[in-house]
């Protein structure tokens, strides 16, 4: 096992792909936690689309059940993306950076290196405490452009990510430059 | 400067400031509320029940208004200059003191409009971007003082700069600066010319004749006037066009003069750590930009410049958030420039030269946006035919719109490209114009992709990087080819491997990207581990302890005792390396006798001979293969083939599949590719069936899971572990993991990728 003499040629290829890291998927309250809120959104809606044509108002909706119907079917379709949002989301740490893939139609995949990032926050809403999830929000520096919001880590991992990511910060910052 | 006892005193502007302040007070009154005049309606409205006494008369008010309020702030400044920074008290009824410090000082502004120069003072200004006012600023201080600043302020970023460049202060000219470029006057009309400011002074123009005429319509000389005008133009078409190319005249000739006005006599200095420029005749500035500093460089040339040849180049630094700088002063630009010019890029950006040629981006680019144009336009069609009148008619002007529209997609394609230059990325674009981006791939922030449905489909991904100068795109690249610049741009910023290339070998610290683990404890475990192994038990007992206290409260019991753990170095952190079957991830149930412990990395780095990460390269090496093991020839089989001949006992009826297989790959394949490959020279991870568990540890990373793996197992399988932290989800292809082996080369014997002290019942140590 001693390969100090052996000098293995590395290509390009050899570079670490962010690609090959698999994703930890977001914790299991995020999915419960994200179909409650569009769903009482859009609950809300569809019982607005429900009353409004029957209400002496002067508009031109037809009565019946069409406007409810819509209104609940693109619900439907809010919910499902909802459902497959919280499917497809995922994160991971590697050693000097971040990697955090996001979205359903239209995907992005992030990836933040430590030594950019100036600080970390950790949120959770209501509801979200309730069902021991965080968010973990990076700022960079240069504007919000570069700042990257983590969604759906349960919150022991979250204190944990972020402990860790102010430990890196503290080490990657020492050699670069301080912007 | 300073009072007898050394302090720094707070000084104030010096009475003539006040002009200054008049007259950016009016400036800033008449552009915020400019809107009032000019909007819609407003201008006529106004024209028609404000004669020109009114006017006059808001006007003396406006300047009133703002003489007092000038004396106000001019009576509350202060400012004192201390060794590293300048304190500025300023504000009518909010008190606020700002503080620059000279190290975070990104540009030195020094300006002397022409009324200060009687009495020979400047406006001095830092540029601090990331604070949270991005610029301080002393209207009106004398000059000596003003430039002693500036000294101070760049010899302490020299010596700041000391460490970050070393190699460019050693090339510091000592036979004072270096003229960079002048750029004659002819240049700077071209460059008025080709501006923006063309059509701000078309628009203007246009505005204010309207308003004329509207107010004076009634006038007989002017009614005469356009009377004259609209026999001449009757009669044929020599006078229109003759009117027309004087006005064009009129407007080119005054927009370059106007910045000719500006730019007067520009020279562009080279200091060394430091680029200063100046310019202007009227209003003289002096802009000193530090190197370091520069994070990208732009270079633009406007449809009316490429006629003229003439560009204009701007140094990207950090964009400022302040949205109250409304100068524009915060780019350094240096304007017309010739394409023969365009070698200051060199100068100004280490190494950056335009390149020949580019690389193209995918036709799928062209390809969408036409289909979708075409759609949209026989949609449009549709509905504007079946339009009872006149719908035939416009066929001809649809079609010609269509074709134009087409050929503009299609040319806007073609300027797009891209170039990697060392660690230069280039990006070109432009429709009618040019626009060349270069920038350093050390100073990006975040690399993102992004993927619509349709490039998914074809392959395609839309490459951002994120940079301190703000975004910079490329759309549809391949997806392998925008992957690989995100790599490229990552490990630049990461600065990791800085010996990479020169040595060939891969840097230890690559080992963790790819071997996560599932429990973030267990990381922190390597973590530590790994503080330790450079030397840093403060960071590790931090970590331990968090761990500690982390696995206290989340692991309820540990069936497995703490001792096998003393032989590490790192037996300070406690036995969590192992923790067999509290986790639906954990790799051992407490049956099994040889439980591979978590964590062997630390381990095997304590063995790492001197000045190799060999050990660890094989680790990285191992990671691929464990993903490797996932590959296409192994989905399909049932899980039980899988199982070792002594192996573990699948816990509670979940199968595991611990492929002891390796994957040949040298590639870093996508996670639902092949991982495989033939043919890979010695130091690939290579395939050897059977071989296994005899070493028992198999791999430390029972990583997290991965869709792509979990996908091809049936669902039972993927249903974790009840309780953990993890989700439902384990992928049986985090066992795959496992175990794996990794052969360095043929000749060399084959090495755990866990550890080498063999299973962990017997070694301990690993």
């Amino acid at each position: 096992m001693n390969d100090a003499a052996r000098n293995p040629e590395i290509d390009v290829d050899g570079l670490p792909d962010y690609r090959a890291v698999p994703l930890h998927p977001v914790a299991p309250g995020y999915l419960p936690c994200a179909l409650l809120g569009s769903g009482a959104f859009w609950l809300a809606a569809s019982l607005v689309a429900l009353v409004l044509p029957h209400m002496p108002l002067e508009t031109d909706l037809p009565r019946g059940p069409v406007p409810f119907l819509v209104v609940a079917g693109v619900g439907v379709l809010f919910l499902v993306r909802t459902w497959l949002d919280a499917r497809l989301r995922g994160w991971a740490v590697r050693e000097h950076d971040l990697i955090y893939r996001s979205g359903v139609l239209w995907r992005r995949t992030t990836i933040l290196p430590f030594a950019r990032i100036q600080h970390v926050e950790s949120v959770s809403g209501p509801l979200e405490r309730r069902v021991g999830l965080m968010r973990l929000k990076c700022f960079t520096a240069g504007g919000s452009g570069g700042d990257l919001v983590i969604l759906g880590l349960d919150a022991e991992r979250a204190r944990r990510v972020r402990a860790h990511l102010l430990g890196r910060i503290g080490d990657d910052a020492d050699g670069s430059d301080a912007l | 400067m300073h009072s007898e006892d050394g302090e720094p005193v707070w000084q104030r502007l010096a009475p003539p400031a006040l002009a200054f302040r008049v007259v950016t007070g009016v400036q800033r009154f008449v552009r915020e509320n400019l809107f009032l005049f000019a909007g819609a309606g407003a201008g006529a409205a106004f024209s028609d029940w404000m004669g020109p006494r009114e006017l006059m008369l808001v006007g003396l008010v406006v300047v009133l208004g703002v003489l007092v309020t000038a004396l106000v702030q001019h009576r509350r400044f202060r400012f004192r200059l201390e060794d590293d920074a300048v304190r500025v008290r300023q504000g009518l009824f909010q008190r606020t003191e700002l503080r620059a410090q000279f190290d975070r000082v990104q540009n030195v502004r020094l300006s002397q409009p022409f009324y200060f120069r009687p009495f020979d003072l400047v406006r001095f200004s830092l540029e601090t971007p990331g604070a949270a006012t991005a610029e301080v600023e002393l209207p009106g201080i004398p000059r000596p003082l003003a430039e002693t600043m500036r000294d101070r302020v760049l010899a302490q970023l020299q010596s700041g700069d000391g460490e970050e460049a070393g190699a460019e202060t050693d090339e510091a000219p000592t036979s004072g600066p270096l003229i960079l470029m002048r750029v004659p006057t002819a240049a700077l009309l071209r460059h008025g010319m080709s501006s923006n400011q063309l059509w701000i002074l078309a628009a203007a123009l246009f505005y204010v004749l309207d308003l004329i005429l509207r107010r004076y319509e009634t006038e007989p000389a002017v009614e005469s006037a356009v009377a004259w005008l609209r026999d001449q133009t009757a009669g044929g078409w020599l006078l229109p066009s003759v009117l027309a190319l004087a006005v064009v005249g009129f407007l080119f000739a005054t927009s370059g003069l106007l910045a000719l006005v500006r730019f007067r006599d520009y020279r562009l200095l080279d200091h060394g750590d430091r680029v200063v420029a100046h310019f202007g005749r009227v209003d003289r500035q002096e802009r000193t930009l530090r190197r370091a500093r520069i994070t990208g460089l732009s270079l633009r040339q406007s449809p009316v410049g490429r006629l003229l040849d003439c560009w204009q180049l701007t140094a990207r630094q950090t964009r400022s958030e302040d949205p109250g700088q409304v100068d524009g002063g915060s780019t350094f630009l240096v304007p017309g420039l010739r394409w023969r010019d365009l070698e200051l890029t060199a100068a100004l950006l280490r190494d950056a030269r335009i390149p020949q040629r580019m690389t193209a981006i995918d036709a799928g680019f062209r390809r969408i946006l036409q289909q979708r144009l075409v759609l949209v336009w026989l949609l449009l069609m549709i509905a504007v035919v079946s339009t009872p009148d006149r719908g035939a008619d416009l066929w001809m002007p649809m079609g010609v719109l269509l074709v134009a529209a087409l050929a503009l997609i299609h040319l806007r394609w073609r300027h797009w490209g891209w170039h990697l230059d060392g660690k230069l990325l280039w990006v070109r674009r432009g429709l009618f114009g040019r626009r060349f981006e270069a920038i350093e791939l050390e100073r990006v922030q975040q690399a993102s992709l992004l993927e619509s449905p349709w490039q998914r489909r074809h392959g395609l991904r839309t490459l951002e990087l994120i940079l301190p100068q703000g975004a910079l795109t490329i759309p549809y690249l391949p997806a392998e080819t925008a992957a690989g610049l995100a790599n490229r741009a990552l490990q630049a910023a990461e600065r990791l491997a800085p010996g990479t290339a020169a040595t060939g070998r891969p840097v230890c610290s690559e080992v963790t990207a790819t071997c996560r683990r599932d429990r973030l404890s267990s990381w922190l475990l390597f973590a530590a581990g790994e503080a330790v192994a450079k030397g840093r038990p403060a960071a590790a007992g931090a970590a331990s302890a968090a761990m500690d206290d982390a696995e206290s409260r989340s692991w309820a019991s540990s069936s497995r005792p703490r001792a096998d753990q003393e032989s590490l170095p790192q037996a300070s952190f406690g036995g969590a390396g192992r923790r067999p079957g509290r986790s639906s991830r954990g790799c051992c149930s407490p049956a099994a006798p040889d439980c591979p412990p978590r964590i062997s990395i630390p381990e095997t780095r304590r063995s790492r001979p001197a000045g190799g990460c060999s050990t660890t390269w094989t680790q990285r090496c191992a990671v691929r293969e464990c993903q490797g093991c996932r590959s296409a020839a192994h989905r399909g089989l049932p899980l039980a083939a899988h199982l070792p001949a002594a192996g573990l006992v699948p816990d509670g009826g979940r199968r595991r599949s611990p492929v002891p297989e390796l994957a040949r790959s040298s590639v870093p394949a996508r996670r639902r590719g092949s991982w495989l490959r033939a043919g890979q020279s010695s130091g690939r991870c290579e395939r050897t069936p059977g071989a296994t568990l005899a070493a028992g540890s198999g791999s430390p990373w029972s990583a997290g899971r991965d869709r792509a793996g979990t996908r091809s197992l049936p669902r039972a399988a993927r249903r974790g572990a009840p309780g953990g932290l993890g989700g439902p989800r384990t992928a049986a292809g985090e066992r795959d993991r496992r175990r794996c082996l990794c052969r360095l080369d043929a000749g060399g014997g084959a090495l755990s990728a866990g550890a080498p002290g063999g299973p962990a019942a017997g070694g301990g140590a690993a």
